[in-house]
């Protein structure tokens, strides 16, 4: 699909960036088989595309294609099973293995997760692009097809928002 | 250095010097002003509180390595075959949609997600396809057939290309997933009211990938899918109710190539080249008794 010089620019371009899109997927569709095979997919592409990127610094690029094939991936299992981006993302990380003194760390995360969850999907996305796979504001832009302006605005609803839930939680935690 | 900067000022700009996407010189500004504001203080905080409790709560994760070897498997092996054994070693009857596999070693993509694959890379040039087809004549597929009775072949070109590119665009390939000709044959059992000769054409480049139901002419007919190297081909099977011309079409980047054998009339269309189905032709006649054919 490559040849040799392709090839060897391709790794050079894009796998550094696995984890980031591993990463991204299980954000997005969470199931860490569905993660990987979207990631899988979108390295195809990419390597199908490849000619069409213009820099070596791929890292945006590759997860708009991972970020569109998840979306995809979620949006047709969405039709199909019970699964669609707008669930509830709690359980992403498998708590089981972690020992019992980190018992209440694991309550504070599983609150930051719902918190995440009663955000909307494009809220989300936007603060997990920045937070997670730090990226920049015009990284997001591309990522998720939207003005430079809007990410900002984005990114500012959706931290507001967190600040009141983590807050709140807080609160809760406190007088209870 | 101006340290200068008024509260409103800053706050408007605290987001983005956290984000990083300040200049040095305005960040620093942003860094005076927060040295002698308690308030922008609290408010900076509070941001790196969100994302180092977001980052907490969404651990990166490290992609397995058997997924580095998965893509530099696709990477270094011919498409073609790729695609074709990962649909091959995932496929086992009825139970596809259900069942997941044990092993996470397996190759888990199912037909209809490879199929979704092709589908959506050739997406763009597809549904360009069928538009240009929608608003042109399209003058090249008149070359009308003196017999085809009730079939007119503008009619059934035009369908067989819609199905044909309806079944990957709509990730509906197959109804029956199943490499074995045992499997996909039974199944059109009382589905249809004949019996398609099915052949397992893996050994010869054609993988059989499965059977599907379809609706052409007015008639529930077999759609028998192979795979071709990176392409998907349909096949469709039904009686012939009148000795054919065999005709070779090509449009809009399809081709497709019929042909009757036996007492069966059979349509080939994909995105494959032309000698591709000549050759699947070529499989179909010689394993067919050719009893009826006309032709030739």
């Amino acid at each position: 699909m490559l040849d040799a010089g392709d090839l060897a620019r391709f790794e050079r371009a894009l796998l550094p960036h696995l984890d980031a899109a591993y990463s991204l997927a299980r954000y997005i569709v969470r199931d860490p088989h569905d993660a990987e095979d979207a990631v899988q997919e979108s390295y195809l592409r990419a390597a199908r595309y490849f000619h069409t990127l213009r820099d070596d610094d791929g890292r945006a690029w590759l997860l708009a294609i991972v970020r569109r094939v998840c979306v995809t991936t979620a949006t047709e299992r969405g039709t199909h099973s019970t699964v669609s981006i707008d669930e509830p993302m709690l359980h992403l990380v498998d708590d089981r293995a972690m020992p019992d003194e980190d018992a209440a760390r694991t309550i504070a995360r599983e609150r930051v997760r719902s918190a995440m969850d009663q955000l909307a999907p494009e809220l989300r996305q936007t603060l997990m692009l920045r937070e997670l796979a730090d990226c920049s504001y015009s990284d997001i832009a591309t990522i998720t097809n939207v003005a430079v302006g809007t990410v900002m605005s984005r990114l500012s609803r959706a931290r507001a928002r967190m600040a009141v839930q983590l807050r709140r939680e807080v609160d809760d935690a406190g007088t209870a | 250095m101006t340290s200068n900067l008024s509260c409103q000022e800053a706050e408007s700009q605290l987001e983005r010097a956290y984000d990083g996407e300040l200049s040095s010189l305005e960040a620093s500004a942003i860094a005076a002003h927060l040295a002698s504001c308690p308030r922008c203080t609290a408010r900076d905080r509070e941001l790196h509180e969100i994302g180092d409790a977001l980052r907490g709560a969404f651990p990166s994760q490290k992609a397995p390595p058997a997924l580095v070897e998965r893509i530099m498997e696709d990477l270094t092996e011919p498409e073609a075959e790729r695609n074709v054994t990962r649909q091959l070693s995932e496929m086992s009857p009825d139970n596809s949609r259900l069942a997941r596999p044990a092993t996470r070693a397996t190759w888990r993509a199912s037909l209809p997600r490879a199929a979704s694959l092709i589908a959506v890379a050739s997406l763009g040039w597809i549904a360009s396809a069928e538009l240009h087809r929608r608003g042109s004549g399209d003058p090249n597929v008149d070359r009308t057939p003196a017999t085809s009775s009730n079939i007119g072949a503008v009619t059934i070109t035009d369908e067989l290309v819609a199905s044909h590119v309806r079944s990957l665009l709509a990730n509906h390939i197959t109804d029956v997933r199943s490499t074995d000709q045992h499997t996909v044959k039974p199944w059109f059992t009382g589905k249809l009211d004949y019996a398609p000769t099915v052949l397992d054409l893996a050994s010869q480049g054609f993988p059989l990938l499965g059977g599907r139901l379809d609706y052409i002419d007015g008639r529930p007919v077999a759609a028998l899918v192979y795979g071709r190297r990176k392409h998907v081909l349909n096949l469709f099977v039904w009686p012939a109710s009148s000795p054919d011309a065999d005709r070779a079409v090509s449009r809009d980047g399809f081709v497709l190539r019929h042909w009757v054998a036996g007492s069966m009339s059979y349509w080939a269309v994909s995105d494959a080249t032309g000698s591709d189905l000549e050759t699947l032709e070529r499989l179909y006649r010689s394993a067919v008794p050719d009893s009826t054919d006309l032709k030739r």
